[in-house]
């Protein structure tokens, strides 16, 4: 590793080439620079597309950074900062010694999205373009986005709809499995084919759809099959006066003493207070239910309520992509007044360990 | 590996556009900011220096009542600049703009539904008139208009800004098409979280119209302005959306 002061980055360089004074970028115009080559950032594993000026917070402000082909950024601990070329291509580089603290800052633990969806429901502005999803998950920081399919009536279409999405950038995606109570004769083989054939990582659920509570008898066999392979089930929640109640988080209480085999995500975690407080006292009455975060209301106070509620170890990121945008769920996380080491948990580390990813 | 800031806190100065002050009768709102003083230790807590707040009372029951009340607690509070409510529909136009000149009030806000009023020429077109002469902003909440009626009515007053506050995803199917035909209207984007929220809206409206606000205590203050700072945006750009864009349209100097 070189020491501060030492000029690594040029010796690391290929040979100068001719400039391309268009790809100039001024690091203090920006607190989040999205740089147009690939580009891939050496400490930690950082992914690839994004640098922030807060990777290197005692940088000057006036500092510029002249990078003028595919480049890789790199950050030692020691805080040097060097960039050099990918590709044999040429570039120039600023190059200095930084004192810093960015290990402090930076999160080092993985980000799992454990709420994102495939397909479009264009009338709320959802759509699922791929490379759109791909790049706010790279500017959020989401590593990883289990997701499924929800909308169509046959949830074979669903499913293959997910394997297909899933398929084109495996890295990133991991199946969610769906299906309903509508047609019994075929929800169990296509649970089936679901973990089986297309590799699923668990199981959602959407009652409001089907219009029958979550504790239904058309359900049983389902969540039978789910609890007899210890499959995860993510269920959508909610609970407003005057709404419906068909997933209201007390439901999930004697579900969840029932098919004890079974993890229970609550997603929205009730999704406004009323529903939060359900939520928590359901996840306190049994260690197999977790909370999702995402909404689109965002309660004051919600993240903490569940932390504080739950335990940092049963609350989970959720971001409703591409419903939602995952930066304002993520913020949602980071600004809650709760541990730095709660917020390493409920970004990504509860979720590997449910869904079995090692970190 | 995830990169996320855990410690974030703005790089541009804050004006949020969107604050409540109050208890509310109806239910109990998260946050314990029912004072200034909590309040303003929130804006602190989430690197914010300033924050237009109105009165839920004055939206809820009664304007003069309740506008009294916000501009008695903000006193000796500079972080907390106040916006008075206006109900066109049994408030005396006369006595309302000698109170906002008096108490250098540099906006106000309308609740249609909460008030009970169609948001129409013939009951608020005296106030509009008024709002104009003195280049004063109306917010109003995307919940609490009809958006027929919000279109209508301030395609005849060009000269009135308008500030649509609240806006959920829920409503993008209109809300966005009525800020692109009305390019007096401003919008306030605390719910509107949905995907590349913030891109859509440059892309329709540009940067000169979005304005950053929280709608604390019912929602925390920073996640949007967490979010804002992901967005790719240049400085200038993000400043404006963060404070200078609302500081132009109440008029006080940058």
């Amino acid at each position: 590793m070189p020491q501060p002061g030492q000029n690594a980055a040029t010796d690391m360089l290929p040979p100068p080439g001719p400039a391309a004074p268009s790809d100039f970028i001024r690091l203090s115009q920006f607190a989040q620079m999205n740089f147009i080559w690939p580009l891939r950032v050496s400490n930690g594993g950082f992914r690839s597309g994004n640098v922030s000026e807060r990777m290197v917070p005692d940088m000057p402000r006036a500092t510029n950074l002249r990078v003028e082909s595919p480049a890789l950024l790199q950050y030692d601990t020691e805080s040097n900062i060097m960039v050099h070329a990918l590709h044999g291509a040429p570039v120039v580089t600023h190059q200095k010694t930084y004192a810093t603290q960015t290990e402090e800052r930076q999160m080092n633990t993985p980000v799992i999205d454990m709420h994102s969806h495939v397909g479009n429901d264009p009338s709320n502005g959802m759509v699922d373009d791929a490379d759109a999803y791909i790049r706010t998950m790279d500017t959020a920081g989401v590593d990883r986005a289990p997701v499924s399919c929800i909308f169509y009536g046959d949830v074979t279409r669903c499913n293959d709809t997910t394997a297909a999405f899933v398929a084109k950038n495996p890295d990133r995606f991991m199946g969610v499995a769906f299906v309903t109570p509508f047609y019994p004769e075929q929800a169990i083989a296509e649970l089936e084919r679901a973990f089986d054939v297309l590799g699923m990582v668990f199981l959602k659920v959407y009652p409001s759809y089907v219009r029958k509570p979550i504790d239904d008898e058309a359900y049983k066999p389902i969540l039978q099959w789910c609890n007899d392979r210890s499959i995860i089930v993510k269920c959508h929640t909610e609970y407003m006066e005057g709404s419906n109640t068909y997933t209201d988080p007390d439901r999930f209480i004697d579900l969840a003493q029932t098919y004890t085999n079974i993890r229970w995500i609550l997603a929205h975690s009730g999704n406004v207070r009323e529903g939060q407080l359900r939520a928590v006292a359901a996840a306190q009455s049994s260690r197999n239910i977790y909370l999702e975060t995402c909404s689109s209301w965002g309660d004051h106070g919600t993240i903490e309520r569940l932390v504080e509620g739950a335990g940092e170890d049963r609350v989970l990121y959720g971001s409703d992509m591409p419903l939602l945008d995952a930066r304002a769920q993520i913020g949602r996380i980071v600004t809650a007044d709760i541990s730095q080491e709660a917020k390493r948990k409920v970004l990504g580390l509860n979720a590997a360990e449910l869904l079995g990813i090692s970190v | 590996m995830g990169q996320v800031d855990l410690d974030f806190k703005p790089t541009v100065p804050v004006f949020d556009a969107n604050v409540a002050l109050g208890r509310r009768h109806d239910r109990v709102v998260s946050a314990d900011a029912d004072t200034p003083e909590a309040t303003i230790a929130e804006l602190t807590r989430a690197g914010i220096q300033r924050a237009l707040v109105y009165s839920p009372h004055a939206v809820d029951f009664d304007s003069n009542d309740g506008n009294n009340l916000l501009f008695e607690a903000v006193q000796g509070h500079d972080a907390l600049v106040p916006q008075f409510l206006c109900n066109p529909s049994v408030d005396n136009l006369d006595k309302f703009a000698a109170d906002i000149a008096e108490r250098d009030i540099r906006a106000v806000r309308l609740a249609p539904k909460a008030h009970d009023y169609p948001f129409r020429e013939w009951i608020a077109g005296d106030w509009l008139e008024w709002m104009g002469s003195v280049n004063m902003p109306f917010w109003v909440c995307a919940p609490d208009i009809d958006p027929t009626e919000l279109r209508d009515t301030m395609a005849a007053h060009p000269e009135v800004n308008f500030v649509l506050a609240e806006v959920h995803y829920g409503h993008l199917s209109w809300a966005v098409p009525l800020l692109k035909s009305l390019p007096n209207g401003y919008i306030e984007i605390s719910r509107f979280v949905l995907f590349n929220g913030i891109g859509r809206l440059l892309e329709a409206i540009g940067s000169e119209r979005i304005l950053f606000g929280s709608a604390f205590p019912e929602s925390p203050m920073a996640p949007q302005l967490y979010s804002l700072h992901l967005n790719g945006l240049d400085d200038d750009t993000l400043a404006a959306i963060c404070s200078g864009n609302l500081e132009r349209l109440l008029g006080i100097q940058q």
